[in-house]
């Protein structure tokens, strides 16, 4: 079925297909150090802010959803394995098995991005989105904290969200080129390029559950 | 091309589910004193290094590829450690400056 892809297998500029991929995934990974940075300057602002108000950000984070944001850390961990089974499929030649990998990933980010809404939705009903100039209603003992909490939850939320849905994207795009028979055996790079990002975005959320929403958890 | 086998993959996805509820049980209960959020960071981290060596076959390809995950967290550790540094010196500084010296160099 790859044979019905007629562009050339190794572009013009490498020796062979090995330095290819060597080439494409070190690319990847300098990228990704560079979203480790761009993210850092908001784990670095959170920090900062947390340190300054920790009790505040602990009253403010009780009003974040612990149980929808535990579910979709369990999402996304999932997504991850089908991801990664969708890497090996794609290496071992295997379509079908691609193309249903590929799905599940897609299901299970738009399950995130979907209960992420939600969430959005919640939280805007309870006057808590201190953004657009929409009322910002908070009955705690330090809105001004609350308030940064919440600047602070949206903008990195909303960042990871909108990497999600361009991996979403991708991947939509992925799987219809595997249904076609493409990205398999020596052409299954693309796979494993967005999975390393998928993975990524995956370790970005890690570190988000525990600052955004297991703070306001009772005893933390 | 090496890459992770299935009962890998699987084994880390059973050890990642492990440790998301490890997180959010030890979030419930009342260990006191020693923070628990210490001990979510460094959960996340261990997560973070499952997915990065097997999901992210870190530990099974070119060493190049560890290079440049490493610049990553490199850099990330320089801007957030100096900028602590700057954050945790900022009040004893400031006291310093308390007693202002008279406005001579105020522009007129």
């Amino acid at each position: 079925m790859a044979s019905l892809d007629t562009t050339p297998l190794v572009a013009h500029q490498f020796d062979d297909l090995h330095q290819q991929h060597e080439a494409g995934e070190l690319g990847m990974w300098v990228f990704l150090a560079t979203e480790v940075l761009f993210f850092g300057a908001l784990f670095l602002a959170y920090s900062v802010y947390h340190m300054w108000y920790t009790e505040g950000f602990a009253e403010a984070a009780g009003h974040a959803n612990l149980a929808l944001g535990t579910i979709n850390t369990g999402v996304i961990l999932t997504s991850s394995l089908f991801m990664a089974l969708a890497v090996r499929a794609a290496q071992m030649e295997r379509r079908r098995a691609l193309v249903m990998h590929l799905l599940a990933t897609i299901v299970l980010g738009s399950a995130f991005l979907g209960i992420k809404f939600y969430e959005y939705l919640e939280d805007y009903r309870e006057h808590l989105v201190p953004l657009f100039g929409w009322p910002f209603e908070y009955a705690g003992t330090s809105p001004e904290a609350a308030k940064l909490y919440f600047n602070l939850y949206f903008l990195m939320t909303g960042t990871h969200a909108l990497h999600m849905t361009i991996g979403v994207g991708v991947l939509c795009v992925l799987a219809v080129a595997a249904w076609r028979g493409r990205l398999l055996g020596p052409r299954s790079q693309p796979v494993h390029l967005t999975g390393l990002y998928w993975h990524f975005v995956d370790a970005v959320w890690i570190y988000l559950y525990p600052l955004l929403y297991l703070i306001g958890a009772p005893h933390l | 091309m090496t890459r992770p086998s299935l009962p890998m993959l699987l084994a880390v996805y059973a050890a990642l589910v492990a440790l998301w509820l490890a997180t959010y049980f030890l979030a419930g209960i009342s260990i006191g004193g020693v923070g628990h959020l210490t001990i979510a960071l460094a959960i996340s981290t261990l997560k973070t290094l499952l997915v990065a060596s097997v999901f992210m076959h870190l530990w099974y390809g070119n060493s190049l590829n560890r290079v440049a995950a490493c610049a990553g967290v490199f850099w990330l550790a320089i801007l957030i450690g100096l900028a602590l540094c700057d954050f945790f010196n900022r009040s004893s500084m400031a006291a310093e400056q308390s007693n202002p010296q008279p406005a001579s160099s105020s522009p007129p």
